[in-house]
């Protein structure tokens, strides 16, 4: 029996006030489960914002105040390394693009506040990839220690090459061309997302209001990787809060159709409805004429519903299980042609049963 | 089952029973807390295999298990290793030191770690000579007072220090010895009980020192500068890049109020003459 | 000859006993322990210039190290944040 419903968890972030008197024993659990999905820190955010933060139970406040601690210093960390980023690849004449985490404490957005970010996305052209790396490289950004398997997968299928870390502080940075796999033959126009870049007030460019928007849709919507669906939902929820007006849902509607994922759009806008309680957006109604089926409701409300539920165990059971599982198939599914795929899964799951046999450390490389 | 260390309470579910009696014996007479546990512990099998073949035990702190496996044997050891991991990792409402902390006329002197320091069994010496125990692990800074809280926690004792504590001590409640582990063999010495635990108080650090054992050593002392202090703290706080500003002015301060010592013992005693002689009041 | 000042975000601390200077940047998260290798007169000079602006002069004779040795340490402490170049 799961302990809260998908509803309730997004109930306590958007009305903060609920929480107040919310039972100890109840406290301890949310704890646990915002800590998990990352939301813990945002939690404390928005309480703040709503006043409500000082009549929450001590017990609760020291928990959430430690995670605002540590994500203040991670915010602080993101904006330095762009810094350090944006000045090295400026001296190659290369303008990253922020993207993610990074694009959001940048531009300083609602949702940045509390936001824990595990690495730094940036963007820049196909053509620079190679100066990129190389310029990276001899500035101590190292590349870690692939498999065959997985370095060969960066290089021939996916739109970025390894994960590089800084060798001294260990930040880890993504550098990518484009945002989404090309060997989908999904991957959008990067020029139809970058024509409206902004410039942040340390100077990194980052992408505009409905781009980010968007390209958060398409990074939550196209993931076989469901972990932080939920915070990443709710990023989206604070970034269309803040930015929306008619402009706003124009450009998105347009940019949706140009890049064809106005499908995705319209999955988000329907969760946003139904697990946050937005108001209807005006574009809806366009995208209901020509996206709504039986089956595609039953996909968003049942699927898609059941895998955003935070991944722990007091929020566990046999449906979002299962989803989560139909969702990593379809993750994959979507990234590659079939007899591509098939391959890729196969190697996956062989690693998935031995470590589910000896334990993960069995893999591990000393 | 719930084990309470006074500033945090774990819920600790085992999958091995037979450790539930040292858990016992080292926390089983603390009240139950008054709120519920900060931390859902678990000391379970990696995986299915592993609870036959070589059998090995992980520690989990909720949902994940941050460090390697460790041979069933040692799985007390491991709890007490993961419960300060828990710590150190999410308390960022304080300024945590790797450091053993001892109180006497409410005045605090805390002993930061270093590799071969001999801290814990001087540790052991002072808590069962009259002194207060109030960390053997970690010192709890108040990151605006500066005051250092106690935890309710064993003393984790290595090798031959285990025998000399017992020889020294007869009557001391001990855990079993744990063989071979990374740190060598490990046993955990109950130094106080949960009523005098009670009555320690958030106190005033007076002193920073930071010992080094020599065998046969006559007592040396030098005096340490604040820089070098300052330098030295930072670097064994657990959270000190976490806190940012928020641990460097409580470093800041608690640097300028205390006394600063380097010192080189090879006998216990010497040290807790020169404590009460030169430091305390 | 650069003149600098403390980077708005950096944070000092003076010892009382002179041995020196802790800084602790809140941009780059570093700290730096500058050691005093003078008497009196420098920490003085240390406190109360360090709050307005000061040169590499001043640096190199606070800290007492060679032209190399002052490259390095005003790089380091510019990359990280701790003080800015003062026009």
């Amino acid at each position: 029996m799961s302990q809260f419903t998908n509803q309730q968890l997004a109930n306590f972030l958007t009305k903060p006030e609920s929480a107040i008197d919310l039972p100890l024993e109840l406290w301890a659990k949310l704890i646990l489960i915002f800590r998990e999905s990352k939301l813990l820190a945002s939690f404390y955010h928005v309480s703040k914002a709503k006043k409500c933060y000082e009549l929450y139970p001590k017990y609760a406040r020291k928990h959430l105040y430690a995670a605002f601690i540590h994500a203040q210093r991670q915010n602080a960390q993101v904006l330095f390394e762009s810094e350090n980023v944006r000045v090295l690849l400026a001296k190659i004449d290369v303008e990253p693009i922020f993207l993610k985490g990074a694009n959001y404490i940048l531009r300083e957005s609602e949702n940045s506040r509390g936001r824990i970010v595990s690495d730094i996305d940036v963007l820049v052209k196909k053509e620079d990839l190679d100066k990129v790396e190389w310029t990276l490289k001899s500035a101590l950004w190292q590349s870690e220690k692939l498999s065959d398997y997985d370095e060969k997968y960066y290089r021939k299928w996916a739109h970025e090459i390894p994960p590089l870390f800084h060798l001294l502080r260990e930040t880890v940075l993504d550098v990518h061309h484009n945002f989404y796999l090309p060997v989908s033959g999904r991957s959008p126009n990067v020029a139809l997302l970058v024509s409206n870049v902004e410039t942040s007030k340390s100077g990194c460019l980052v992408l505009g209001n409905a781009e980010s928007v968007l390209h958060s849709i398409i990074h939550l919507f196209m993931n076989e990787d469901f972990t932080n669906a939920f915070r990443d939902l709710f990023d989206i929820h604070l970034l269309i809060k803040q930015y929306e007006s008619y402009d706003f849902w124009k450009n998105l509607e347009v940019l949706a159709e140009k890049t064809k994922f106005q499908k995705e759009l319209y999955y988000c806008l329907i969760l946003l409805m139904k697990i946050f309680g937005s108001q209807e957006p005006p574009i809806l109604a366009n995208l209901n004429l020509r996206y709504k089926t039986l089956r595609r409701d039953f996909f968003i409300n049942t699927i898609l519903f059941n895998s955003l539920t935070p991944k722990h165990s007091l929020l566990n059971n046999y449906l979002n299980s299962t989803s989560r599982f139909l969702i990593f198939i379809r993750g994959h599914w979507l990234k590659m042609p079939i007899h591509i795929l098939i391959a890729h899964l196969a190697i996956k799951s062989y690693k998935g049963t031995l470590e589910f046999f000896f334990g993960k450390y069995f893999l591990d490389e000393k | 089952m719930v084990v309470n260390t006074g500033l945090y309470a774990f819920n600790v579910t085992c999958a091995y029973r037979q450790i539930i009696p040292t858990i016992d014996s080292i926390y089983g007479d603390a009240t139950p807390p008054k709120t519920p546990a900060d931390f859902e512990i678990k000391v379970a099998s990696p995986s299915f295999a592993r609870r036959f073949f070589r059998p090995q035990v992980s520690f989990y702190c909720d949902q994940h298990s941050p460090f390697k496996p460790l041979p069933l044997a040692q799985a007390y050891a491991l709890l007490e290793w993961g419960m300060n991991w828990c710590i150190a990792t999410h308390d960022h409402t304080q300024l945590l030191i790797h450091a053993a902390v001892l109180v006497k006329n409410n005045q605090a002197i805390i002993f930061p770690a270093v590799p071969g320091s001999g801290k814990s069994t001087l540790t052991a010496f002072m808590a069962m000579s009259g002194w207060s125990l109030y960390s053997d692990e970690m010192a709890i800074i108040n990151l605006d007072s500066g005051l250092v809280s106690p935890l309710y926690r064993p003393i984790c004792l290595k090798n031959d220090s285990i025998d000399l504590v017992k020889e020294w001590f007869p009557d001391s409640i001990f855990t079993s010895t744990w063989k071979d582990t990374h740190k060598g063999d490990v046993a955990h010495l109950k130094a106080s009980s949960w009523k005098e635990y009670i009555q320690c108080k958030p106190t005033e650090i007076v002193a920073i020192v930071f010992p080094k054992f020599v065998a046969n050593s006559e007592l040396k002392i030098y005096s340490l500068n604040q820089l070098q202090a300052f330098e030295t703290l930072s670097k064994n706080a657990f959270n000190y890049g976490v806190l940012g500003n928020l641990g460097f002015n409580v470093i800041d301060k608690i640097i300028k109020r205390a006394a600063l010592f380097e010192i080189e013992f090879g006998k216990l005693g010497e040290v807790e003459a020169f404590l009460l002689e030169d430091i305390i009041e | 000859m650069n003149k600098y000042r403390l980077h708005p975000k950096a944070s000092n601390a003076v010892m009382d006993d002179e041995s020196g200077i802790a800084l602790y940047s809140e941009c780059s998260g570093r700290s730096a322990f500058l050691k005093n290798q003078h008497q009196k007169l420098a920490i003085e000079m240390v406190s109360n210039k360090l709050l307005d602006t000061f040169s590499s002069i001043d640096m190199q004779s606070w800290l007492n190290i060679d032209n190399e040795e002052l490259y390095k340490l005003e790089n380091w402490l510019v990359e990280n944040k701790f003080i800015v170049k003062h026009s």
